[in-house]
């Protein structure tokens, strides 16, 4: 039982893609007992005997148990497939021998997500899959459930079956798996046997090594609390709870960094904050006015603004131009009709393009053509020149290079020496380093710890990210 | 019970009525296994424009009937090919094609028609006969008129049938089904998706084919420019308001038939609602439904999704 | 020179360089439309020039035809118009041919009741709007197709109409339903008197006009773009899309139902079944071809005017026949969005495709 652990963005899901037969390579061989096979379509896969069980449930939510189970075997020979797997009885008999004690009549949408689990291992199973590749298969589980998964993994593999499980959860690699491999940036940074293996070495693994600089900050006291958020309770698109009873105070002139692999409920905490999704329990406070139920445009004209973690699908207007963009927050512009002042926006825009150093040949541009780092400029500016009293940035420097890196951070730190209260939101552990005040660590949508950003142990904070420390 | 009905609704009223759901049964039954499999065909107009000419044209120049049902059977699926490469493997946008192959075809039927039949002008040429089936007298003369029809309406009903045994009892219809409901899933189990949607749009313009046959064949023994009058917009209607289930439609093509067939006959009875209301049934039962189903989701989930692989998994 | 004319200018945001791009795939469009309609007309047994010649000089040639073209052109734009500022918000309004046939209900029933025109244009306008603005409502609020909904909401419309003139509108004694003459101070005057040129037609300009400067002068319509660009982005910046939504409806909606109103109150002078020549549907081509943008539906629908205009002395001239004209205006459309939807593949799915 092979572990493939690393972070988010470190290629762990583009390999499982690709073996998958989703993606193809640039280079590189597949290889299968030894024999070479190319693998482009998901039939292919199968054919070689890799079952693939991806994060999101490749399972036909209205169709029922017995019909999904049948789908691959239908699928081999769609007119007269074969009997002595396609006909209930043997669907049946398989999953009761697997102890999948469910009626093959329920309809899988109805079912819990730990069955629904279940039930897409046993449909690799049953499809003859013999190397089983499984994608974050715990994500949605309690702990309960995923140990219990693990124990019918161990099992599947004393019976002979190759299993690779892809993860970023450190305990799962060391405690259930044989040996480790981790991801980092697309390259492999370390393998081994598990048992040879220490959670520091491969929290390090994951995160990188070194001392965490620290950018030279003023360290002014911290103001009155601009957003308060008390017992935050939020559940995810699949219904699950993705942020668990979150206390959250957020001071004028400081810059909380939220730290955590993705994942782990940061997306549905912002969404919660900014508006876009309402939490099931707790409060917001937004300059002592309660806007948990709010929508975004009330709590925009208090005063909050929110980064977004993808510029291009939420952020940005990608076949707007670049002034465009720029004034799409505006108040005025949301909520009232009146004619467009063509000219202001154009002298804002020219104004924001200098200040914010935005490459770009003219303000007319469409934004879509602009690199990614000077995209995340033109939202900067824009975010930044509402002056908000309240600035959630989530990720703000993925995808872009060290010279934009270092300008959205030498941003931020203005914006926090200006008074404003920022929450940073982020994966990347030198970002949170260099620009927090406090740091709180997130894991599975619960804050594990919060601290002061001096002196701040690295691996003690990997080790908190990947629940390998309580 | 025998002899004579009701005022207006007897025996050759129910004859008219199964006589005129019969088309727009044609087009339901193919669009219900078309957009099971996430393709919505609006052109279903146009294609049963075009399956009323070829089969007339074609039934006029061999004789012979059944020639023309096979011109119009090929006609359609050639039609739908055009809108399977455009939507499935292109990825267009299914309303935008829909549209303008209907555009298209109302052109290109008359022009046609005015072409190779110029010497119509004002009257029109009437197709090779068509008997019905014959019904034995045995029956009482109530059921011996209700079922003297053409072998096509015969095989229309038959074929729901068919179709609702395939789609729920069988290893094609699971396919079908997987597919319309779930793309990713069915790639992922190893279902060949894109000929799964190209074969299942074919079918439907074969059937839309068919249904403009029994309308120039059948019907009116004619062809005549635009004679399809909406027919293929109501068989949409019929799939939403039918709950995408061929016995669905076939319900509710025969209360449309029946709709239509009392507007027909009850012109001067002095109705208090004037009889053209009723030709507007399916249209406004079609927006009641689709106001009440609001929220809860019963059509295929990937109706309209083209399936791009990478995008999607 | 000309590098003034590629920057910005007053008149357009947009660099004529951007303007050309956006031109190639339309034009392109359309010339492999005009060759397979040639292609059409050589196998009709007509020499294709021929034809073509005889369309422009029947539709530009003589005072008449020049007239026609400009009047036939007028419905065109507005239910282009009536098409493209739903599609700006994302929205297709399939259901111009309905909202324009009660917009030319509204009107001959107030002419009927010997109402200044302005009553009538005023009241298609209302009538339109509102038609489009229950299927804009259902899309908005309730996510209810609008495709389908607009659809039926046709057939509904075009039932009422036949009701009307087959009842109360219609005229006793005719031999077909329809309301006979209007009373003549109640049609729209003429702008051109010579050329028979009604009043209609100097509103289609002013649509135009009025569309392109809400679409990109006015808050509302930067709120409209931005939706039908990225109603995430646009969501996420405190847009409230659904308003947008619908209120890009209630717009679209009202073009159309003066469309109806202008060609009944100023070309047919009369109410009759079967008066519309499907222009709502036409209007979803000339929107698409014409980038849903003002200036490029006025140069499609004149386009469209035309071959319309054109026709019959093509088809007198050279005997090819005017039902020729729907095939030539659905091709291009047709050839365009293969173009956009390739452009928008990606690259691994066209490598595929290729292969």
């Amino acid at each position: 039982m092979l572990a493939l652990l690393g972070e988010n963005g470190a290629g762990k899901s583009t390999l499982v893609k690709i073996i998958a037969g989703i993606y193809r390579p640039d280079t590189g061989a597949l290889s299968v007992d030894g024999a070479s096979v190319r693998i482009e379509s998901a039939r292919d896969a199968i054919r070689h005997g890799i079952g693939v069980v991806h994060q999101h449930f490749m399972l036909v939510s209205s169709l029922t148990v017995l019909e999904n189970m049948q789908l691959g075997i239908v699928a081999r020979a769609p007119i007269a497939p074969d009997r002595s797997r396609y006909a209930a009885s043997a669907v049946r008999s398989f999953l009761i021998a697997h102890e999948f004690d469910v009626p093959v009549e329920r309809i899988v949408g109805d079912l819990p997500v730990g069955l629904q689990q279940r039930l897409e291992v046993l449909k690799t199973l049953y499809w003859g899959g013999q190397i089983l590749v499984l994608d974050e298969p715990t994500a949605t589980l309690t702990p309960d459930q995923a140990d219990d998964l693990f124990a019918r993994l161990r099992s599947l593999a004393k019976r002979g079956h190759a299993i690779v499980v892809v993860t970023h959860k450190l305990s799962e690699a060391l405690v259930h798996c044989d040996r480790v491999i981790v991801l980092r940036h697309g390259r492999i940074a370390l393998t081994g046997n598990a048992q040879d293996l220490t959670a520091e070495r491969l929290a390090e693994a994951i995160v990188g090594a070194g001392a965490l600089a620290a950018l030279g900050r003023t360290e002014g006291p911290a103001g009155s609390v601009a957003l308060k958020v008390s017992g935050l309770c939020v559940k995810d698109d699949y219904g699950h709870q993705a942020i668990r009873d979150v206390d959250i105070a957020l001071r004028r002139g400081e810059v909380l960094g939220l730290a955590g692999v993705d994942g782990n409920g940061q997306t549905e905490l912002a969404e919660a904050l900014y508006g876009a999704r309402r939490p099931t329990a707790g409060a917001i406070q937004l300059q002592d006015v309660d806007v948990t139920t709010s929508p975004i445009h009330v709590r925009q004209s208090l005063g909050m603004r929110d980064i977004p973690p993808d510029r291009t699908s939420s952020g940005l207007i990608s076949r707007f131009s670049v002034w465009e963009n720029l004034m799409l927050e505006d108040h005025a512009l949301t909520r009232r009709w009146e004619r467009l002042d063509l000219a202001k926006a154009k002298r804002g825009a020219a104004a924001a393009i200098t200040e914010f150093d935005i490459r770009t040949p003219n303000a007319d541009t469409t934004c879509g053509r602009l690199s990614g780092g000077n995209q995340q400029k033109v939202v900067l500016a824009r975010v930044l020149n509402a002056k908000p009293t309240v600035l959630i940035a989530e990720q703000p420097t993925r995808g872009l290079d060290v010279r934009a890196t270092a300008y959205v951070h030498r941003s931020l730190l203005e914006a926090r020496a200006r008074g404003a209260a920022i929450l940073l939101i982020s994966s990347d552990l030198d970002e949170v380093a260099a620009l927090a005040d406090r740091i709180a660590v997130m894991f599975r949508g619960s804050i594990v710890d919060t601290m002061v950003n001096r002196n701040v142990d690295r691996n003690r904070l990997g080790r908190l990210m990947t629940g390998a420390e309580a | 019970m025998d002899g004579q009905g009701f005022g207006v609704l007897d025996a050759s009223f129910l004859q008219l009525a199964i006589g005129a759901a019969t088309p727009i049964l044609f087009v339901a039954l193919g669009e219900v296994i078309a957009e099971r499999s996430g393709v919505m065909n609006i052109s279903t107009e146009g294609i049963m424009l075009n399956g009323a000419l070829a089969g007339m044209a074609v039934g006029v120049f061999t004789g012979n009937p059944w020639m023309g049902i096979l011109a119009a059977v090929l006609t359609g699926c050639a039609t739908s090919l055009v809108l399977a490469i455009w939507a499935i493997s292109f990825g267009a946008n299914q309303v935008v094609v829909g549209i303008v192959i209907n555009l298209i075809a109302s052109g290109a039927t008359t022009l046609v028609y005015q072409v190779v039949f110029p010497q119509a002008g004002g009257h029109l040429i009437r197709t090779p006969p068509f008997a019905p089936v014959e019904v034995p007298a045995a029956l009482g003369t109530t059921l011996q008129a209700v079922l003297t029809q053409n072998v096509l309406v015969y095989a229309a009903f038959v074929a729901a049938l068919i179709l609702t045994y395939l789609l729920f009892r069988t290893p094609l219809g699971l396919l079908l089904r997987a597919v319309g409901e779930s793309a990713a899933a069915a790639d992922t189990a190893g279902i060949d998706v894109v000929r799964v949607r190209y074969l299942a749009t074919m079918f439907g313009g074969a059937m839309a084919g068919l249904g403009g046959a029994y309308l120039s064949l059948v019907d009116v023994h004619a062809f005549q420019p635009n004679m399809t009058a909406g027919r293929g917009f109501i068989g949409l209607a019929v799939v939403i308001v039918g709950k995408w289930h061929p016995i669905g439609a076939l319900g509710l093509c025969l209360l449309f038939g029946a709709a239509e067939s009392v507007a027909y006959r009850a012109q001067g009875l002095g109705l208090p609602v004037p009889p053209l209301v009723l030709t507007l049934l399916p249209y406004i039962l079609t927006l009641i439904v689709l106001a009440g189903t609001v929220g809860r989701v019963v059509e295929p989930r990937e109706l309209t999704k083209p399936y791009i692989r990478e995008q999607q998994i | 020179m000309l590098s003034r004319l590629t920057k910005s200018t007053r008149l357009s945001a947009v660099p004529l360089r951007t303007i050309l791009w956006y031109f190639s795939a339309p034009v392109a469009a359309t010339t492999i439309a005009l060759v397979l309609g040639a292609i059409i007309i050589a196998a009709l047994g007509a020499n294709p020039l021929a034809a073509y010649e005889a369309l422009l000089v029947g539709a530009l040639g003589t005072k008449y035809g020049l007239a026609l073209t400009i009047v036939r052109t007028a419905p065109l734009v507005f239910a282009g118009l009536a098409v493209a500022v739903p599609r700006r918000s994302g929205l297709f309004n399939i259901g111009a041919e309905g909202q324009l046939q009660l917009g030319g209900l509204v009107a001959a029933a107030a002419a009927l009741t010997h109402q200044n025109f302005a009553v009538g244009l005023l009241g298609a306008i209302v009538a339109g709007a509102l038609w489009a603005g229950l299927a804009g409502y259902l899309r908005a609020w309730h996510g209810v197709n609008e495709v389908i909904s607009t659809i039926m909401l046709n057939s509904v419309a075009i039932g009422i109409v036949l009701l009307a003139v087959q009842g109360p509108l219609g005229k006793q004694g005719a031999t077909y339903p329809t309301t006979g003459a209007l009373p003549a101070d109640s049609l729209l005057p003429f702008v051109i008197p010579d050329m028979r040129i009604h009043a209609g037609v100097a509103l289609a300009g002013l649509a135009l006009l009025i569309s392109w400067w809400l679409l990109f002068r006015t808050t509302i319509g930067y709120r409209m773009r931005a939706v039908g660009l990225n109603p995430v982005a646009a969501h996420h910046a405190g847009i409230s899309v659904p308003s947008v939504m619908f209120m890009s409806m209630l717009v679209g909606g009202a073009w159309a139902g003066l469309a109806g109103a202008c060609e009944v109150l100023g070309v047919q002078n009369q109410l009759a079944q079967d008066w519309s020549s499907g222009w709502g549907y036409t209007g979803i081509v000339v929107a698409f071809l014409g980038g849903s943008h003002p200036g490029g539906i006025a140069l499609v629908a004149l386009f469209y005017g035309v071959i319309n205009a054109g026709a019959s002395n093509m088809q007198f001239t050279t005997g090819v026949p005017g039902a020729i004209v729907p095939v030539i205006q659905g091709l291009p459309v047709l050839f365009l969005v293969l173009f956009v939807s390739w452009r928008s593949l990606p690259s691994t799915r066209r490598r595929r495709l290729a292969v």
